[in-house]
């Protein structure tokens, strides 16, 4: 018997799927709005959420990335209106399990219920956590657990994976824990930067060379891809191969060997790829730089890496685990860390990801010098500036809309932005009383402490 | 942009040592080199923060050596490592692999290749700042 939640307005649809539900054997709860779904989902665990996307106090998708981080992780089923497709192609982007567009037969609806309810309970048997090696990957905000999820899954097949993310979002560190972490741990892990290698360097690092076969090839020289010998290669930065490697790389793929530059004979090859990039490849492809059929091949499973700044409650984390391993390579005491220390850098948007924050440690940590706290001085002058910045963006003083040159920023990272302002606001205005601060915002306490945890803030009775 | 080059044994490889080292001053006038001639000075010259060492190019000529700059590879996260081995070494090459280093080439491969590398890590490191 599974717990349902519906979300929905429409007092046809309510009782009908009540109804449904009742007659599959399930329980359901319904709430009415937004509000009081997010409510209910918090409070309870859910296998399954039917959530319409028009609701009288906002749109259900907004609620989707909460449900994924709430106790019960639901399965969600998304209610659209007719011809929404927009919005279907949105809900499966947001991880749900299915759409049903009103209006709609009871049938159309119960085959998703069951498939879905059946592939929850699938999981919940068969899953017996299995000790992950995670190894230098830190954090356990929602997005990073899904990317755990997601190396744990690729580490059990040999299939080909694509990682993308921004510049320092630890690409390479996860590729490693998919190496790790698979049956070809015990075999070498190969990493290419085909971004540093000139384009005259790269077939020849990728296939080696025949002896003779151009001038300076003294000997023969077996590739990359054959040294790997059954482990695991890496190809970082793999928009910036030529087109001609492309071609050449895609056949390697298809035929499971290598012709050495100036070579006659194919010698096979044993490999698992993991291609990583920060760059749009589908627009790459649109743009004639990067072949489709390479794409198709290298992507067939992807794993998103979220910026730093998506998962602000990982930097506490990060920070006092890389403190702690800066001061032992560097033989340094271990310092302590000030709350203002973390919030400063909490506040910070990190656009260099977790690169640009290991940096800033090593600087925090060479200008603290023998002082045995990192406090906010020893952070570099632009993070101080941030702060004061902040200040006089107040809600209430119309900050407006940021404007880079003319362009509007990703809808998601303005309200992620406006959301942590108004947080820091609210934390001050309520003085560090945090019933106040629940009575200021009209938010719950829970709901409360779930942003403070995803925007990395503390403010209420922590040092 | 920093680069460092390094040999445990100058002496032992010198024509090399001297060729790179004047190849890269020829060639990237503009960049800041200086030459390390122990393990100990390399790891005396990394184990600070803020050493601002953009990139390493060490000539191997040993195992040892090898496993020494494996001991150093938290310090070398950040740098990108360039390793000149002698050829037909597969012990060294198997544990060369383990440092995954940008480039690797050979004593009798072209140099030059190096210069190249060089270039592309520069206009890399322009481009994103």
């Amino acid at each position: 018997m599974a717990q349902v939640l519906i979300i929905d307005d429409d007092p046809a649809i309510c009782p009908l799927f009540s109804t449904l539900l009742e007659e599959m054997g399930h329980k359901c709860k319904i709430a009415n709005t937004l509000k009081h779904g997010r409510m209910l989902s918090m409070a309870e665990n859910f296998d399954l959420v039917l959530l319409d996307m028009k609701l009288p106090d906002g749109n259900g998708l907004d609620l989707m990335p909460e449900l994924a981080e709430s106790p019960g992780r639901p399965e969600v089923i998304i209610i659209t209106g007719t011809g929404d497709l927009g919005g279907a192609e949105l809900a499966f982007k947001y991880g749900a399990w299915d759409y049903v567009q009103k209006p709609f037969l009871l049938d159309e609806v119960t085959l998703p219920i069951t498939r879905a309810l059946q592939y929850r309970s699938e999981k919940q048997t068969n899953t017996q956590p299995v000790p992950l090696n995670r190894s230098e990957i830190i954090g356990e905000s929602g997005s990073i657990r899904k990317c755990l999820e997601e190396v744990a899954k690729a580490s059990s097949t040999d299939v080909s994976v694509l990682i993308t993310g921004e510049t320092g979002t630890g690409k390479e560190i996860f590729a490693r824990a998919i190496h790790d972490n698979s049956k070809r741990s015990g075999h070498p892990f190969v990493a290419i930067d085909c971004g540093a290698l000139p384009d005259t360097l790269v077939e020849n690092t990728l296939f080696g060379h025949e002896k003779g076969a151009f001038t300076g090839a003294g000997n023969k020289q077996d590739g990359l891809l054959v040294q790997a010998r059954g482990g695991t290669v890496l190809l970082d930065e793999v928009g910036d191969l030529p087109l001609e490697t492309q071609k050449s790389f895609l056949r390697t793929l298809q035929e499971r060997c290598v012709r050495p530059i100036g070579g006659k004979k194919e010698i096979p090859v044993n490999i698992r790829l993991v291609a990583a990039t920060n760059l749009d490849l589908d627009s790459m492809v649109k743009e004639k730089k990067f072949r489709e059929d390479l794409l198709y091949r290298i992507r067939a499973m992807e794993i998103k890496l979220p910026p730093l700044r998506e998962r602000g409650e990982d930097i506490e984390a990060i920070t006092i685990r890389k403190l702690h391993t800066l001061s032992r390579q560097y033989q340094m005491e271990p310092k302590a860390v000030s709350s203002e220390f973390i919030q400063t850098l909490s506040a910070h948007d990190w656009p260099g990801n977790v690169r640009e924050l290991i940096n800033t440690l090593e600087y925090a940590l060479a200008s603290a010098g023998t002082d045995p706290t990192l406090f906010p001085k020893h952070l570099p002058p632009k993070f101080r500036m941030s702060g004061l910045k902040f200040q006089g963006d107040l809600p209430g003083s119309s900050p407006g809309i940021p404007d880079s040159g003319g362009k509007l920023p990703l809808f998601t990272v303005f309200r992620n932005q406006m959301e942590k302002k108004y947080l820091k606001a609210l934390i001050q205005k309520a003085g560090g009383d945090r019933k106040a601060a629940c009575r200021i915002s009209g938010i719950s306490q829970s709901r409360l402490y779930g942003l403070l945890r995803k925007h990395g803030l503390s403010g209420f009775g922590r040092s | 942009m920093k680069i460092i080059i390094h040999s445990d044994r100058p002496n032992k490889i010198k024509d090399q040592w001297d060729q790179f080292q004047n190849l890269i001053r020829s060639h990237l006038p503009d960049m800041e080199l200086e030459a390390l001639e122990s393990n100990g000075h390399l790891y005396e010259k990394l184990d600070h923060p803020l050493h601002r060492v953009t990139v390493l190019i060490s000539i191997v000529t040993n195992p040892d050596e090898i496993d020494h700059l494996l001991s150093l590879k938290p310090l070398l996260d950040n740098i990108k490592t360039i390793l000149v081995l002698p050829p037909r070494s597969l012990e060294i090459m198997e544990s060369a692999l383990r440092l995954t280093p940008t480039f690797i080439t050979y004593y009798d491969s072209n140099a030059m290749d190096v210069i190249s590398v060089l270039h592309k890590i520069y206009q890399n490191q322009k481009g994103r700042s």
